[in-house]
């Protein structure tokens, strides 16, 4: 008889990568990116590309973000979206 | 529900103390206390002593100055294991489904017995009989794991209690004690005014979680007798086992591992090893006046022979302080492996991944449970949003 280890088998055993990550972001008067606080002091950015995706609308919390492809003031690219329903900012690798 | 299709809990509450007590004569009418080996905290207590107060995980400096006149023993947690170890093979003669909880009690399925006996009464006396009378068994049987429990607690010695069906009434007036949370929660429950599992039982869950978490849900699923957990039976595995005791007590290094060569040697040529493998290896020595010593081998590769499991215990006992001279020893090969040798594969990608599967389940001998490993897979690559392409999954090989 093979014992029942007991553990519990469902979604809680898979656990998502890339999650967002919370930033700090400085905008223009139309809402477009123009600085961002890495390692604690803000440095420029550039948009180099922006895109929307809606999704996931049966969803209780649908997707709606604008992503931002930037180019931060060292050369690094960066890509952050703006949560249209939270109102806030994260990071996370797109590609 | 039929008597038979229910779960059954023999009690054998402070097995520790009382086994100590069927060992010495002396120890009869005097109170004892069990100390850790890795503390300075009580392990266990007798009857006398827990009824003054005294309590498992309790500082040992309280728990002295409650019952000044207690034995105090040094907690030999090998021969526990062992004697509650046939208490469990004892009871697997009456019921194949039975599961130990620590010492204090040990489940039992009575599903289906119903065709062995000839009624519940025989059944209920023939469970309570397998346990030793100094232990003071009592017997508890309800539809579930934990209202069987609460049925033992409330029992005398040597009576069965069987639990009615209306659970939540049944536990209204049981004490939180009986709860298998930890202390702190208890007290903290009590700080709330909730002395009993009827008080808990009429609050939301919510409220409960909000509070204490995954545990508040627990608490208020069992105060409601919503437990339909059944016993889970023990793995067997199979167990090599060779035992030899010293003439006299010996420190002596060469002598204790010429022993442990001859133990491996008689372990290794009985034909339930013949071609197989074994993971682990454990050492276990009485010790002259003091608790029994014993420790547990993890091989790197499994060892198919005296030569190669002999290499990493003589690394060990060259290097560690024994803590007195050794009366006897007993080497128990466990792990043992289905396969005949180590077979691979013509094939790259199968080597490999028979490789893994060899590396997952040697830690998990190590580390007795499932490692913490993790693979990365793919699940909706083409999706939009970046977080639903990849997943970490558990690695089961």
């Amino acid at each position: 008889m093979v014992k029942d280890t007991g553990a519990q088998a469902g979604a809680d055993r898979i656990k998502s990568l890339n999650q967002p990550i919370r930033v700090s972001i400085g905008v223009d008067n139309l809402g477009t990116p123009t600085s961002v606080i890495l390692e604690q002091r803000p440095i420029a950015a550039a948009v180099a590309d922006a895109w929307r995706i809606d999704d996931e609308w049966w969803r209780p919390v649908p997707i709606s973000r604008c992503y931002y492809s930037l180019i931060v003031g060292d050369g690094r690219k960066l890509t952050v979206f703006h949560d249209l329903l939270s109102g806030l900012w994260y990071r996370q690798n797109y590609d | 529900m039929s008597r038979f299709n229910r779960v059954a809990c023999l009690l054998t509450d402070h097995f520790p103390a009382l086994f100590e007590r069927s060992l010495d004569r002396a120890l009869t009418h005097r109170p004892i206390i069990i100390t850790s080996p890795l503390s300075k905290e009580v392990f266990d207590s007798s009857p006398e002593a827990a009824q003054r107060g005294v309590y498992p995980g309790m500082p040992l400096q309280q728990a002295i100055s409650i019952c000044q006149e207690a034995a105090l023993l040094e907690a030999d947690i090998p021969k526990y294991q062992a004697a509650k170890g046939e208490l469990l093979q004892d009871l697997e003669r009456i019921s194949p489904i039975v599961e130990g909880d620590g010492f204090e009690c040990a489940y039992l399925d009575l599903k289906g017995l119903d065709y062995l006996y000839d009624s519940y009464e025989a059944l209920t006396d023939e469970i309570i009989g397998a346990a030793p009378e100094y232990l003071t068994p009592a017997l508890g049987t309800a539809g579930g794991k934990f209202p069987a429990y609460v049925a033992a607690k409330l029992a005398r010695p040597g009576q069965t209690v069987t639990a009615p069906d209306d659970l939540k009434a049944y536990l209204k007036e049981v004490s939180i004690d009986l709860l298998p949370v930890d202390r702190n929660i208890k007290a903290r429950l009590r700080d709330f005014g909730l002395d009993t599992l009827g008080a808990v039982a009429n609050l939301p869950v919510g409220a409960l979680m909000v509070q204490f978490g995954v545990h508040g849900r627990l608490i208020w699923q069992l105060s409601n007798g919503m437990d339909s957990r059944r016993p889970v039976a023990r793995l067997h595995e199979d167990v090599l086992e060779e035992h030899l005791s010293f003439p006299t007590p010996t420190v002596t290094l060469s002598t204790i591992l010429y022993a442990v060569e001859v133990l491996l040697g008689l372990a290794f040529s009985r034909p339930q090893l013949h071609s197989r493998y074994s993971r682990t290896a454990t050492l276990k020595a009485g010790i002259f006046r003091g608790p029994a010593w014993q420790r547990r081998i993890t091989f790197k590769e499994p060892a198919g022979s005296k030569e190669r499991a002999l290499l990493p215990i003589r690394y060990l006992l060259e290097r560690i302080q024994l803590p007195g001279p050794l009366e006897d020893l007993t080497v128990t090969l466990t792990g043992l492996t289905g396969e005949a040798g180590l077979q691979t594969s013509l094939f790259y990608d199968v080597r490999k991944r028979e490789q893994l599967r060899e590396t997952v389940r040697q830690l998990e001998a190590s580390m007795g449970k499932h490692p913490p490993i993790y693979q990365i897979r793919e699940v909706e690559q083409w999706s939009r949003i970046p977080e639903r392409r990849l997943a970490l999954i558990e690695l089961s090989p």
